[in-house]
């Protein structure tokens, strides 16, 4: 198991876990609009399926919202 | 309605003037109701970190519109190395290099840093990024930023959501009159004839969210900015008279009752 945090969130993963994985296990919606950072290091999408996450690993994801 | 020309900034060409925040708005079919009565081509978007604990609704399915166009912000950081991790963000997000660049780390003006904001700037143009970069109305920053390779410079006329118009016009005049990139006005205008006072004195066009979004009726106060920031283009390129100081008279005033 490992740990990462996500957002201001702790999260369990397995080792090995991806990023795919990860947005699996948080059923997310519009995952089409999420964009993610990795230890401040944006991971395209094209690398979600590949991209394994490590133990204390801080993940950034973001979403469009309302603004000026 | 005349057409008055169109503004090209970086890659693309708009025909209208005025620019749209989608903050605000009570809700999301208001806001797209909005943003069809505006007219406008390009609206903003904020990023923020997604809350899982909270169901998604997504802003931007309610933004899509024919010919209306994404300008995702920087809203929220405060460095420039932040703002690059934004925009980085904002570009897989939302597929697209347009950014509206701000970097306000003072929660009470949300007066922008100016220079993070030429740091930030010189790194994303280098990145590929079209920078519109929020600014305070300081000339010599402008003319900066657009070496440091911003596509336009968005001056405030006044702090974010002031309502209290342009409060910087001696220095948006400069600005306007020295700028070889386009000139966006944004922050505080707070009326239509505050856009299409921008407008007349040379703007190549306002960005406006509050105005609109916390109106009694913001879909008329849309239509109602629409129209002021056509007029006040319409203005510009009819080229005004000059101002003076003594009267000069509008009918003829040779001899009519009296015979001198």
């Amino acid at each position: 198991m490992i740990r990462i945090i996500l957002n201001d969130d702790e999260i369990t993963l397995d080792q090995g876990d991806t990023v795919d994985a990860l947005l699996q296990q948080l059923s997310m919606d519009h995952p089409e609009r999420i964009a993610i950072a990795v230890n401040d290091s944006v991971v395209r999408r094209s690398d979600w399926s590949s991209y394994r996450l490590n133990d204390n690993d801080r993940v950034l994801m973001i979403a469009p919202v309302q603004g000026g | 309605m005349k057409q008055t020309e169109p503004l090209r900034i970086g890659d693309r060409d708009y025909q209208s003037r005025l620019f749209l925040g989608t903050g605000k708005f009570g809700s999301y079919p208001l806001m797209r109701q909005a943003v069809v009565a505006s007219g406008t081509e390009l609206v903003t978007v904020a990023l923020r970190r997604v809350h899982l604990h909270e169901g998604q609704d997504d802003v931007i399915e309610h933004l899509q519109l024919p010919g209306v166009h994404l300008l995702p912000n920087t809203s929220g950081v405060r460095t420039a190395k932040e703002a690059v991790l934004a925009a980085q963000l904002a570009r897989e997000s939302l597929q697209t290099n347009w950014l509206k660049l701000e970097i306000h780390p003072d929660p009470r003006y949300l007066l922008p840093d100016p220079i993070e904001t030429v740091l930030a700037t010189q790194q994303l143009a280098k990145e590929g990024f079209f920078v519109m970069a929020y600014v305070n109305a300081d000339p010599v920053l402008c003319k900066r930023l657009e070496e440091a390779g911003a596509a336009a410079v968005m001056p405030l006329g006044a702090p974010i959501g002031s309502n209290q118009g342009l409060q910087t016009r001696a220095m948006l005049e400069i600005i306007i009159e020295q700028s070889g990139v386009p000139v966006v006005v944004d922050a505080g205008i707070g009326a239509p004839s505050h856009a299409a006072e921008a407008m007349e004195m040379g703007a190549d066009a306002v960005l406006v969210n509050t105005a609109i979004a916390v109106a009694g009726d913001p879909v008329a106060m849309a239509e109602a900015f629409r129209l002021a920031t056509h007029s006040g283009r319409m203005a510009f390129e009819a080229r005004m008279g000059s101002v003076n100081k003594q009267a000069a008279a509008s009918s003829p005033l040779t001899a009519f009752l009296v015979n001198e």
